[in-house]
């Protein structure tokens, strides 16, 4: 696990994108072990290629993504994964994914650990403890639930034992208990264990309540990015989304937007 | 825990009995045949010392014109079913099982590399590559279906290898590639390399019959020359695909995923598709066109054993190896002494279990996330 406040993904003047398009245009970002960032902005402009940029698997056209110092592109994948899990927001499975049992689909986070078929590893049934699928561990994945399957795949994520875990969308099919509670889980990791955690939302009261610190993205640059109530103030929110808000505080004196 | 032993233990009994599966069909194939041999007469067949040097030659010559007596007689006719059992059967049935082991695992292969279920040498026209590799070994060189040489399998494997290559560029989109196009891609191949085949066995005007009976797919006349061809091939292609099990079981997951999940993708696609070459040429060469091995085998094992890539592969080289051998007993024996293709064998069973696949994935056999 991280070392809280040291670096552990570092991205200095990005730019990446598909084809002719550079959808990421020069952005920069420091995310911190114990640190639990939420990415925000409109459709399209850049959240999920911001991510696949810090999990390696889309090489920056310009600038460079690091992880703790080294060019997490140029590491063998192994050894990314040793250090940063992602949680897919829906995946591209095969039916015959569905066939696998849940302790299988989690052991597969053994993987970068080499460890055979990672059935015997501690993290596994300390991964499927923490999120409460002991009682699932030998059901099928396809017959789950869309929620249940959501903490298959982050229980997997943890079988990594990552330092960084990057998360794309995770509340997108879940219902709001579900949302709640996924989120909850994230931010007791990153406050117990030092984890640094991105993940990409869309819900900015959901941003507001769990984040430590916020990046809002608009056509591939960053508009504003640090305190979560700075960043999500009503003129941020009025230029990105084009919406009118009114920040109002809640009665623990947190922030939270209303629509006006 | 009890559900991790208990699969495990299941996985472990299949395992067994399809192995027991393939020793009985190995002691089916050599103890039937046209020649009737009593189990007895076959054991002394294995087991008998051969003379120096023993072959279909030489047993002749160890009964000589002459040799007068019933003692003579009896050795000279324990001899030739000797040769029967060392040369005919025995060469045959363990070529069966090879290329019913190469198809499967090729299948597994294909499948895993193509994220698509319905891929097999034969559908993903890799098999027609490897054909049209070895015909031009047969048509221009003048080699001949019925003893392997060297560049037979050589050829075989280029022309898998290119097609395997071909089918990828043209099928894939995103992840994997999609059926509609995948079967669009291996059947246009298949059409152009067969008339490619054509072509090159009307100009090279050699062994034309032997030829066609080699596309039909059979093994018709095969010897210890062509086992000596296709287990190289047929191993190394294994040596590559059965140590990727773990790599095959993330993909089902998604490219992306099984990158996140510290999957070098793209080198392990190469291996696969190298892999699959190997095994798809393997067969071929000594076989001709065999169709839906690869296919039927991977689907069976996976209701057998789960799609756990460890317990399928080996699953699918046991029951390919099974299938193959029976396939080939009913081949010889079904319209005796007429020998049917072991292509056609194999179709007939295939075919309509491919159709049944079509259908079912046709009717959204869905996705899950």
């Amino acid at each position: 696990m991280a070392l809280w406040g040291e670096v552990v993904l570092q991205v200095e003047g990005l730019r990446a994108g598909y084809g002719a398009l550079d959808v990421l245009q020069g952005v920069d970002l420091a995310v911190r072990g114990g640190e639990f960032w939420g990415i925000l902005g409109p459709n399209g402009s850049g959240k999920t290629t911001l991510l696949r940029c810090l999990a390696g698997v889309l090489r920056p056209r310009a600038g460079r993504v690091l992880l703790e110092g080294r060019r997490v592109d140029e590491l063998p994948r192994r050894e990314v994964a040793r250090a940063v899990a992602v949680l897919p927001s829906g995946g591209d499975g095969l039916p015959e994914a569905g066939t696998f049992s849940v302790r299988q689909v989690v052991a597969l986070g053994r993987y970068p650990w080499g460890e055979g078929d990672g059935s015997a590893s501690p993290a596994v049934e300390e991964s499927l403890d923490l999120l409460g699928l002991k009682a699932l561990a030998e059901r099928p994945l396809g017959e789950l639930s869309g929620g249940e399957r959501q903490r298959v795949f982050l229980a997997r994520a943890l079988a990594q034992e990552p330092r960084a875990l990057l998360l794309d969308e995770p509340t997108a099919h879940l219902d709001l208990r579900h949302q709640v509670a996924t989120l909850s889980l994230v931010r007791r990791l990153v406050q117990e264990r030092g984890l640094a955690a991105v993940a990409v939302l869309h819900d900015l009261n959901l941003a507001l309540r769990f984040c430590d610190r916020l990046l809002l993205l608009r056509s591939g640059r960053a508009v504003a990015a640090g305190e979560p109530a700075a960043v999500l103030s009503a003129e941020n929110v009025r230029a990105v989304y084009g919406a009118e808000v009114l920040v109002d505080l809640d009665r623990a004196g947190r922030p939270y937007l209303r629509l006006q | 825990m009890d559900g991790k032993a208990g699969a495990s233990k299941r996985r472990a009994a299949v395992l067994g009995g399809l192995a027991l599966l393939l020793a009985g069909a190995l002691l089916a194939g050599v103890l039937v045949g046209p020649t009737r041999l009593e189990p007895r007469q076959v054991l002394a067949g294995l087991l008998a010392r051969p003379p120096a040097g023993a072959g279909a030659g030489q047993a002749n010559r160890a009964a000589p014109p002459g040799a007068a007596g019933p003692e003579a007689a009896g050795r000279a006719e324990a001899a030739a079913q000797a040769v029967i059992v060392r040369e005919i059967r025995l060469p045959r049935v363990l070529l069966a099982a090879l290329v019913g082991m190469a198809l499967a695992e090729a299948g597994v292969a294909l499948q895993g590399l193509f994220r698509n279920p319905l891929a097999d040498p034969y559908v993903a026209g890799v098999s027609a590559g490897a054909a049209l590799g070895a015909t031009v070994a047969f048509a221009l060189r003048g080699l001949s279906p019925a003893r392997m040489d060297l560049p037979v399998p050589l050829l075989a494997f280029a022309g898998a290898l290119g097609t395997a290559e071909l089918v990828w560029r043209l099928a894939r989109r995103g992840e994997g590639a999609p059926v509609p196009l995948l079967l669009l891609a291996g059947l246009a191949v298949s059409a152009l390399f067969s008339a490619a085949i054509s072509v090159l066995m009307v100009v090279g005007q050699r062994q034309l019959g032997e030829v066609v009976f080699w596309l039909m797919g059979g093994l018709a006349g095969r010897g210890w020359s062509h086992v000596a061809a296709a287990l190289p091939a047929a191993a190394l292609g294994t040596a590559l695909v059965a140590p990727r099990w773990r790599e095959l079981n993330l993909l089902l997951f998604g490219e992306e995923e099984a990158r996140y999940l510290g999957v070098e993708v793209a080198r392990v696609q190469r291996r696969l598709q190298l892999g699959a070459s190997l095994l798809a040429a393997a067969a071929v060469a000594v076989s001709g066109l065999v169709g839906f091995v690869g296919l039927v085998v991977p689907h069976l094992c996976r209701l057998l054993v789960g799609p756990d890539h460890r317990a399928l592969l080996p699953a699918s080289l046991l029951a390919g190896g099974a299938l193959a051998v029976l396939a080939d007993l009913v081949a010889r024996t079904a319209f005796a002494p007429v020998e049917v293709p072991l292509g056609a064998v194999t179709a007939l069973v295939g075919g309509p279990f491919f159709l049944f696949l079509l259908w079912r994935s046709g009717r959204g056999h869905g996705f899950v996330g």
